[in-house]
């Protein structure tokens, strides 16, 4: 049975995309710092100019890849989430972000994804770090179509991206391009509203049932573009709805609950809150992300039961 | 010629000490110590490039990865005529584009540098996508020995080796000295010759004050038909010119009050 439409996983969407655009477009530079993909192996075979292996070394890839910018390269760079965000953090602020050279970041094995290997592959402050340093847009695509049209959008910016990319099969979210490329997406305008970025929309129709199933009116929002995030716009659709939940597998103080806590206050909205995602302490044990999500209580069925009495409590 | 040029070297030292004088800050010892590098590139005619046009597409490219020594490059830029002297008056004063550190808001200023170790990856990129785009132009890229201290320094070295960057010059500014120690009483570097050449580069090292000398390495590097990347040890002083500035930590980044002023100005002329 086919889990999406091209029965394909995100990676090998996104790779293929960025083969398309850089058999077309000679600049379209692509580096990693020795973390592969399956779907990788096809832009190397045939895009043989357009590919370095950079070895362990995410600051010189981004030196790297500032310096290609210079001379008009579109150079995208690769590795796993923590190590081409963080590793090389400073280069990413000074010789990406201060000049505003379109490089492109991704980074791979998004939040709890690399689980089992333990807190040095997992990226759980990724997002918060990075929404700090100015002139970086934040997408973070969830299913095959929104990590096409990331590798679009990037490919089209004149500035620094980062794109968040997860790992494995993932339902169609029948988001369209037009749809995404506002930034988000919002279905139904009343009652509670669950806000939500990444992969994690895939767990929100489960709670919503659930709750639906207790009368109570849900609507949602999926955040595609983290940075810059259309607060005015998102103000104006969330001060129709009655309570706000935010969802999202990544450090919960700086993320996308933060955001919408900034929009809150700063548009003087009297909506409550309740914020989901990982809490302040790093997990001693591991095992697989469904398992390790239970562990920072971001599994549906604690999602579910919490935001229910959560709800009566307020709603009293 | 080179009687013009040491008499250049004194004056944009000269510019150095006022800078750092009147704005009470900026790195006085870095900046002495790669003026003589500085006016062999660009006064000494070795480096291709047009102040009227400071983005020149066929310039070669200089990246001060040293960005601390901006009083020094200051001066050169505004006395080649980049941009008015009369700028430098501004240098670290409200609304300045003159900091401490390198501002590419600057003409002549190939990329903002600061923080160690970033520009030798910077001139990697540039050198390896100029070969990708078949330009010619070479980049050069000032480096002070303290970046050698950098991780990422040694992972770009790797990189220059591996592409064989032969459009690639590295010129380190060899003083010894960082901002609290001697290079060699704290964590020794040496032989950074013997290093720079095991990484696959056509090391020369030469006197970083000897203008005569600096011009010949300059010219002969041009004329060599290799295939490796290319580094210049140039062995200097930290705080050239002052004697009592000259080999001392203290003037890393001091200020001289008015007495000290006075006694460098009067060496310097």
């Amino acid at each position: 049975m086919k889990i999406n439409k091209d029965n394909t996983d995100i990676m090998t969407a996104f790779f293929s995309q960025l083969e398309k655009i850089a058999k077309k477009d000679k600049n379209v530079i692509f580096l990693t710092a020795d973390h592969g993909a399956w779907a990788l192996a096809k832009f190397k075979k045939n895009l043989k100019n357009q590919y370095i292996n950079m070895g362990i070394s995410e600051q010189n890839m981004v030196s790297v890849a500032a310096g290609m910018a210079l001379n008009k390269k579109k150079v995208f760079i690769f590795s796993i989430t923590p190590f081409v965000t963080q590793r090389c953090l400073e280069q990413i602020k000074i010789d990406l972000c201060f000049p505003c050279l379109p490089v492109t970041i991704v980074g791979n094995g998004s939040s709890l994804t690399y689980a089992s290997h333990g807190t040095s592959h997992q990226a759980m402050e990724d997002i918060p770090i990075m929404r700090s340093l100015p002139n970086l847009k934040i997408i973070n695509p969830a299913d095959n179509n929104s990590a096409k049209l990331s590798v679009d959008l990037a490919y089209q910016s004149n500035q620094p991206v980062y794109i968040k990319l997860d790992k494995g099969f993932f339902k169609d979210l029948n988001f369209s391009r037009q749809e995404l490329s506002k930034g988000f997406v919002k279905r139904n305008n009343k009652g509670v509203c669950i806000i939500t970025t990444g992969s994690m929309i895939h767990e929100i129709s489960e709670i919503k049932k659930y709750l639906e199933k207790n009368k109570i009116k849900v609507s949602t929002i999926y955040i595609y573009l983290i940075k810059p995030l259309n607060k005015k716009k998102i103000a104006n659709l969330i001060k129709k709805n009655s309570t706000l939940i935010t969802i999202e597998e990544q450090h919960v103080d700086g993320g996308i609950g933060s955001q919408i806590c900034e929009i809150i206050s700063d548009y003087n909205l009297k909506i409550p809150i309740k914020r989901y995602g990982i809490k302040d302490f790093y997990s001693k044990r591991y095992g697989d992300r469904n398992w390790l999500r239970k562990v920072y209580n971001l599994d549906v069925e604690f999602l579910k039961k919490n935001i229910l009495s959560w709800l009566k409590k307020i709603n009293k | 010629m080179n009687i013009n040029l040491t008499d250049k070297s004194k004056q944009i030292r000269k510019s150095v000490l006022d800078i750092v004088f009147n704005s009470k800050s900026g790195h006085i010892g870095g900046s002495l110590s790669c003026v003589d590098i500085l006016v062999s590139l660009f006064y000494g005619k070795n480096l291709k490039f047009d102040p009227k046009q400071p983005n020149l597409k066929n310039r070669d490219r200089l990246i001060i990865s040293k960005g601390h020594a901006s009083a020094a490059f200051y001066s050169i830029l505004s006395s080649l005529g980049y941009f008015n002297k009369k700028e430098l008056e501004t240098y670290c004063k409200n609304n300045t584009r003159l900091a401490t550190h390198l501002n590419k808001d600057v003409p002549g200023v190939e990329f903002d540098t600061g923080s160690l170790g970033h520009g030798l990856g910077i001139g990697c990129g540039l050198a390896y996508s100029a070969r990708l785009n078949k330009e010619k132009y070479k980049t050069y890229v000032l480096i002070s020995d303290g970046e050698l201290y950098e991780g990422s320094t040694w992972e770009a070295l790797l990189f220059a080796n591996n592409f064989k960057l032969n459009n690639l010059i590295i010129i380190v500014d060899r003083n010894k000295q960082i901002v609290m120690d001697k290079t060699e009483d704290c964590m020794i570097l040496d032989p950074v010759a013997d290093k720079l050449r095991s990484f696959g580069f056509n090391t020369i090292e030469t006197d970083g004050h000897s203008i005569k000398k600096l011009n010949e390495v300059f010219k002969k590097i041009k004329k060599l038909k290799n295939i490796k990347p290319t580094a210049i040890i140039a062995n200097t002083i930290k705080g050239k010119g002052v004697s009592f500035m000259e080999g001392n930590v203290k003037w890393h980044h001091s200020v001289p009050n008015q007495e000290e002023y006075e006694k460098a100005k009067a060496e310097l002329d």
